[in-house]
C-alpha cells in the first residue's frame, strides 16, 4: 500500500531536512567558539561576577549548542534503549521450534499468550507464540503469518526505529511524534492488506483478529479500531496534523533565524568556550538553591 | 500527610504478597473489618502470633496504596476492600502487561495485537461478520 510507505518517506524527508539544519546549527556553533583559554585573571574575574556578563552572541549560541548536544543525546539514546531492550527480549525468548515458510522461518517461542510480532532491525524474523499456534486454525494462522511477512519484507522494525529515533531527536518538532505513531498505525493497516490478500479474503484475518482479542486477559492486548475499519473498507489516512505541520515549519524557520543571528552576532576572534563555562560558575548559586529545593521536595512527598 | 499519589502509581494495583494477601483475604471475604478482625482471623490456629501492630501496618500500608478505603467510626477505623477479588485480579493483568510493554516499549517491533484497549461491541461484531463470510 502506498500510503504508509509514502508517509514513512515524508516523515524521514522532513526528519532528513530536521537533520541537516541541526547539524547546520552544530557546525555555526563549533565554527564561533574559540578554544583559547583566557588568562587566570580573566576567569575569575567572570567567576566572581554575580550576575552573568553574557552578550547576545554568547546566548544565541549556548541555546543552539544546547539544542544541538540534546538532539544528538535523543537520537543516540533510542539505539541505545533498543540495543538494550532487544537484548532484555532475545534473552526472554525461549525459542521451542520453527516453522518452515518461505521465505521467513517462523520461530515458535514458548508462551501461554497467543503473541505474534516480527523483530529484527537488519534480519527481521517472525515470532508466534506457542499460545498462538495452538488457538488459531490453519486458515488464521496463514492469516498472521502473512500480516507479520509483509512486516519482515517492508523491514517494518527497522524503519519504526528510524521513525523513533527521528522523534526523539527532534524533540523539538511535535509533529515528528505524531508521524511516527502514524507510520505505526499505517504499517499495521498495510500489513493487514497483504494478509487479505496472500489469504484470498478478510474472514481468516478477523477471525485471527478475535481469536487474540479472545485469548487475551482482559484489556490487556487488542486490534486497534481503525484496523477493524479499515478491513471494512475504510481508506488509510495520513491524518498529520496540519497545526503541528505547520508549527514545525515555524519552529525550524525560528531556528534558522536564529542560527544566522548567532553566525553575524560573533565577534571575529570567536567567543571563547572557556569564558562560556565560567559564565556558569557565576549561576552556580542560583542552581545550588534550585537543587536544594528539589531535594527538599522530594524528601516531603517521600 | 496522606499519600493519596502513590495510589497513581504505574505500578497500580499493587502485587500483594503474604502477610497482604492473607489480609486482603479477610478483607474480601467479609463487607467491612478492624484490625483487630483481620488479626483475629490471621492468627486463628496458628503457633506463630502476629502483634496488633504488625497488621496495623499493613492495612495503613494497604490504605495508602488504594487497596483499602478507611473510615473513622468512633475510636476505631473501619476498612473496606477499594475493589473486589475479581476486579483486582483483572486490573492486576492488566498493570502486569502495562509494565511489560513498559520493559520492551523501547524495543522496536512490529506486534499483531498490541494496542493496550479492547474493541467495542460494534467493531467486534463488525469482525465477527467478517469472519463468518469465510
Amino acid at each position: 500500500m502506498a500510503s504508509a510507505r509514502n508517509l514513512f518517506r515524508f516523515t524521514v524527508g522532513i526528519g532528513a531536512l530536521s537533520v541537516l539544519a541541526v547539524i547546520a546549527v552544530g557546525g555555526i556553533v563549533l565554527s564561533s567558539l574559540s578554544f583559547a583559554v583566557p588568562s587566570f585573571a580573566e576567569l575569575l574575574e567572570a567567576c566572581r561576577r554575580l550576575v552573568p556578563a553574557a552578550s547576545l552572541a554568547d546566548i544565541l549560541l549556548t541555546a543552539l549548542a544546547s539544542l544541538g548536544l540534546a538532539s544528538t543525546f535523543y537520537g543516540v539514546r533510542v539505539a541505545f534503549r533498543h540495543h538494550r531492550s532487544r537484548r532484555r527480549l532475545l534473552s526472554r525468548l525461549e525459542i521451542v521450534g520453527q516453522l518452515d515458510r518461505a521465505p521467513y522461518p517462523v520461530q515458535v517461542v514458548e508462551s501461554p499468550q497467543p503473541q505474534a510480532f516480527c523483530f529484527g532491525s537488519l534480519r527481521p524474523r517472525i515470532y508466534l507464540s506457542t499460545g498462538a499456534v495452538s488457538a488459531l486454525t490453519p486458515a488464521e494462522l496463514d492469516a498472521v503469518i502473512a500480516h507479520e511477512t509483509h512486516h519482515a519484507a517492508q523491514r517494518d522494525p527497522l524503519r519504526i526505529l528510524v521513525a523513533q529515533a527521528l522523534r526523539d531527536a527532534l524533540f523539538f518538532l511535535p509533529v515528528m511524534r505524531h508521524a511516527a505513531e502514524r507510520y505505526r498505525a499505517l504499517a499495521e493497516l498495510a500489513a493487514d492488506e497483504a494478509a487479505v490478500r496472500q489469504t484470498g479474503d478478510a474472514a481468516a484475518l478477523a477471525s485471527a483478529m478475535l481469536t487474540f482479542e479472545a485469548q487475551a486477559p482482559t484489556g490487556t492486548v487488542g486490534i486497534a479500531p481503525e484496523r477493524v475499519d479499515h478491513l471494512l473498507g475504510q481508506p488509510p489516512r495520513w491524518q498529520l496534523s496540519l497545526s503541528l505541520l505547520g508549527l514545525g515549519a515555524v519552529t525550524l524557520t525560528v531556528i534558522a533565524a536564529l542560527s544566522a543571528a548567532a553566525a553575524l552576532l560573533v565577534p571575529a576572534e570567536g567567543v571563547s568556550v572557556v569564558m562560556l563555562l565560567m559564565q556558569l560558575c557565576a549561576l552556580m548559586p542560583v542552581l545550588g538553591g534550585a537543587m536544594l529545593v528539589l531535594i527538599v521536595r522530594r524528601s516531603m512527598l517521600g | 500527610m496522606d499519600r493519596d499519589n502513590e495510589t497513581e502509581a504505574p505500578d497500580f494495583p499493587m502485587p500483594l504478597h503474604e502477610l497482604g494477601a492473607r489480609v486482603m483475604n479477610e478483607v474480601w471475604e467479609h463487607d467491612e473489618v478492624t484490625v483487630r478482625d483481620v488479626l483475629a482471623a490471621v492468627n486463628d490456629g496458628e503457633d506463630r502470633q502476629l502483634a496488633y501492630t504488625t497488621i496495623m501496618t499493613i492495612m495503613g500500608r494497604l490504605h495508602r496504596r488504594g487497596m483499602l478505603s478507611r473510615e473513622r467510626r468512633g475510636r476505631t477505623d473501619v476498612y473496606r476492600a477499594a475493589f473486589s477479588r475479581d476486579q483486582y485480579v483483572g486490573l492486576r493483568a492488566r498493570a502486569e502487561v502495562e509494565a511489560l510493554v513498559e520493559q520492551f516499549g523501547d524495543t522496536a517491533l512490529a506486534h499483531f495485537a498490541d494496542q493496550v484497549d479492547s474493541l467495542d461491541p460494534e467493531r467486534r461484531v463488525a469482525l465477527k461478520r467478517l469472519a463468518d463470510r469465510g
